[in-house]
């Protein structure tokens, strides 16, 4: 009996030893498969797909710079995108890096999006971002687009899969370029991109370029296809509406430059002395005029107006019913007959010269001459 | 008697040469009326001109004491008589908008480019070249002049350059040449220029509007839609680019006008200095000649004469002839080497405007560098905006790489 009641004890310790043992072992077996990703953590910025260690289920890559880290995969629909700026990586199976930055998208289905309207850098100011945020469709809530402006590649750091990781399993929301931050070890590290530490297959894997990650449950997988560039949940309407925006905005902005540069040109002084118009060569009042232009100026977004020179022929608008001689006797002998001058000074100097009351005509050309520097 | 009557001629020759001998230069320089527009052109048939930097024409392996042609000074005249061109062609009132351009990148509806072939304040040759934005050549011409005292006068209109002939002769030549055409070739040509402009923004939308030949020769293969709203973004980005032109036209200006008075210096004292140069040669050579002429004649002179009164005069006469032949010719020697002092001072002119234009030149270069960087880097933003809005708009994911855009950031000149 005893040595029954002994038998028992000694089964039920091993049992509870190989439960624990199970238990060990199959912790630790994510433990190890998770350690890998560690090693591109977070911000590998660009190219971390070459981070992708052996180890990166999911291919974090973490350093997807974009930090999408791959991790983010799996849940990162449309695309590690994080990896994507930068062009990610190698890892990016399917292309999922988009690398978008540039625009190649190609492979970064789902919108990827993600760095490929980084790419368009120049004025696209913030829209790049639609790097990460297709990145961010899918698990990546909260736009972990992370690093995805405008490729800023890199700048996926932590975060923002940390972020916006849902039902990714990204636990802790390492993913993001997080340095290690694809955490994890419990959950599936979804999409794992790029070589190594990739497990089969996700859910999500047909639909977003291959992305491999750690077997598991897709987690969500959603995901809408959408153009590169698109923001999540922005139709070809809007994303054309903001495109629009942005280059009107842009074309605002230069033409400020163009007026920023004639005003200082306007500041040297010519010495036209002699330079009288008599007919074939020259203009009549000795300044240079540019003949017949496309346009009389260009409205900017900004309300900023680039002026073209024109030639200082019969004046129109306001001043239209004065005679040259009129305007002769109107205009102080101090203010120059400038080729170019934005809206704002020949706004002034049209009312001044509209103007009949002496005083207030005196105080018109005071303003005019205080905006020119004369 | 005759001998006698020979050797004082000879004598009377010598001394009157020897006094000096003057060449006549130009007073009046030959003129040529431009032609003007009595009557306002309607805009539809005005042509947009486009003026690129003269190329200064300098020879390969320039030998400046010999050829007296200075590469600074040249490069300061490719800058200049383009902007005179331009101030010329615009006063026609034949034109649409005429611009200095900084490259042929600049999408015109003509475009003119040339080359001094000389310039010295006397004489110029300019050889001037048009063609059209459908890749037709106009004409390609050489232009002279001699300028004459009267085109440095003080009192003149500064406006009319000394070599205003040059520039009334190309301009009346390229309005003739206008003439030719025909609404609707002067229509292809401004829809060309516009495509060009277009395909170079977006290549992925307008590079098959266009068709060229192994000549260079360019035919419009379709237009695109007038309610097109990319024509429209094109177009305004189109006037943004002009007021780049523009404005570095401005720049131009300020560089002609501070130029202008230091290089009519230059080239009335080296016109001067270049016919002073040339008087004297002639005369020291012609009074070598006459020199030897003379000496020549009283050698081969022998009194002849049973008077010993009459033998000692013609002695002597043949004696003085051959002394003044002598100082003539001595003269001469000494006039040849004084030229020199002209050549030298040519020199020194030269140098004293290459102090003064130099700065100039490279301020004005590096403006023109600077502005056209600053607008190719935005033009290059604008490239991949539109790109994006064409694929927003048609939905095509337009995998081809823009590639290289047909314009060069490095202007020319």
């Amino acid at each position: 009996m005893q040595s029954i009641s002994r038998n028992n004890s000694i089964y039920s310790r091993i049992c509870a030893g190989a439960v624990a043992l199970t238990a060990v072992l199959v912790l630790g077996g994510c433990a190890v498969s998770y350690s890998g990703s560690s090693g591109s953590s977070g911000g590998a910025s660009g190219g971390s797909s070459g981070g992708m260690s052996g180890g990166m289920s999911g291919g974090s890559s973490g350093g997807s710079s974009g930090g999408s880290s791959g991790g983010s995969s799996g849940g990162m629909q449309g695309g590690s995108s994080g990896g994507s700026s930068g062009g990610s990586s190698g890892g990016m199976s399917g292309g999922s890096s988009g690398g978008s930055s540039g625009g190649s998208s190609g492979g970064m289905q789902g919108g990827s999006s993600g760095g490929s309207s980084g790419g368009s850098s120049g004025g696209m100011q913030g829209g790049s971002s639609g790097g990460s945020s297709g990145g961010s469709s899918g698990g990546m809530s909260g736009g972990s687009s992370g690093g995805s402006s405008g490729g800023s590649s890199g700048g996926m750091s932590g975060g923002s899969s940390g972020g916006g990781m849902e039902g990714g399993g990204m636990e802790g929301g390492g993913a993001g370029g997080g340095g290690g931050g694809i955490q994890g070890v419990s959950g599936p590290v979804r999409g794992a991109d790029g070589p190594g530490g990739l497990y089969g297959e996700s859910e999500c894997a047909d639909t977003y370029g291959g992305t491999d990650g750690i077997g598991g449950p897709a987690g969500n997988c959603q995901g809408q296809a959408g153009a590169v560039g698109q923001y999540p949940g922005e139709s070809s309407a809007e994303r054309k509406a903001r495109l629009e925006k942005t280059l009107e905005e842009s074309v605002g902005g230069f033409d400020e430059v163009l007026a920023d540069e004639q005003r200082e040109i306007s500041t040297v002084g010519r010495n036209t002395e002699g330079f009288g118009g008599s007919g074939g060569g020259g203009a009549g009042s000795g300044r240079v005029g540019l003949g017949k232009q496309a346009t009389g100026g260009i409205q900017g977004a900004a309300g900023e107006v680039a002026t073209v020179a024109q030639p200082r022929e019969p004046r129109e608008a306001s001043i239209g019913e004065l005679s040259e001689e009129q305007i002769r006797e109107r205009t102080p002998e101090d203010i120059p007959d400038l080729v170019s001058e934005d809206i704002v000074a020949r706004q002034l100097r049209e009312a001044a010269l509209s103007e009949d009351d002496p005083a207030l005509r005196e105080r018109l050309w005071e303003e005019y001459r205080l905006y020119n520097d004369l | 008697m005759k001998k006698n009557k020979l050797l004082l001629l000879l004598i009377s020759v010598s001394a009157f040469l020897s006094t000096g001998c003057t060449v006549s230069e130009v007073i009046h320089a030959e003129r040529t009326e431009l032609d003007v527009a009595s009557l306002q052109i309607s805009e539809a048939m005005l042509l947009d001109v486009g003026i690129m930097n003269f190329e200064a024409g300098v020879p390969e392996k320039n030998d400046v004491e010999k050829t007296r042609i200075y590469p600074e000074v040249r490069m300061a005249e490719a800058r200049y008589l383009p902007y005179h061109l331009k101030t010329t062609l615009q006063g026609t009132g034949f034109w649409g908008a005429v611009r200095v351009i900084p490259s042929e990148y600049a999408f015109t509806d003509v475009m003119l480019s040339g080359v001094i072939e000389k310039s010295d304040g006397e004489f110029v040759t300019i050889r001037v070249k048009a063609e059209d934005a459908l890749g037709r050549d106009w004409f390609e011409r050489s232009y002279t002049m001699q300028t004459g005292i009267s085109s440095y006068a003080e009192y003149r209109d500064r406006s009319q350059d000394p070599y205003q002939k040059v520039f009334n002769d190309f301009a009346n030549d390229l309005r003739a040449h206008a003439l030719t055409l025909t609404p609707r070739e002067i229509s292809q040509i401004r829809q060309a220029s516009e495509l060009k402009f277009f395909a170079d923004m977006a290549p992925n939308v307008y590079q098959d509007y266009l068709a060229e030949n192994g000549a260079g020769e360019v035919s419009i293969v379709r237009l695109p839609a007038e309610n097109d709203p990319m024509v429209d973004r094109l177009r305004q980005i189109r006037e943004r680019d002009r007021l780049v032109i523009d404005t570095l036209n401005e720049h131009y200006a300020n560089f002609y006008y501070g130029i202008a008075l230091p290089y009519e210096g230059w080239r009335k004292r080296t016109r001067e200095q270049s016919i002073a140069y040339r008087q004297v040669r002639r005369s020291a050579a012609m009074r070598a000649l006459i020199g030897a002429a003379v000496i020549a004649g009283s050698v081969q002179f022998e009194p002849s004469t049973s008077s010993y009164s009459r033998y000692r005069a013609q002695s002597i006469a043949q004696s003085v002839a051959i002394s003044k032949g002598m100082n003539t010719i001595m003269n001469a020697l000494r006039q040849r080497s004084e030229a020199n002092i002209h050549r030298e001072e040519i020199k020194e002119l030269s140098e004293s405007f290459i102090a003064e234009a130099a700065p100039m030149v490279l301020q004005v270069q590096g403006e023109t560098m600077r502005l056209t960087g600053t607008a190719e880097a935005q033009y290059e933003s604008w490239r991949k905006l539109l790109r994006e809005i064409y694929e927003a708009e048609t939905g095509f994911s337009d995998a081809i790489e823009v590639g290289n855009p047909a314009r060069s950031t490095q202007p020319t000149g």
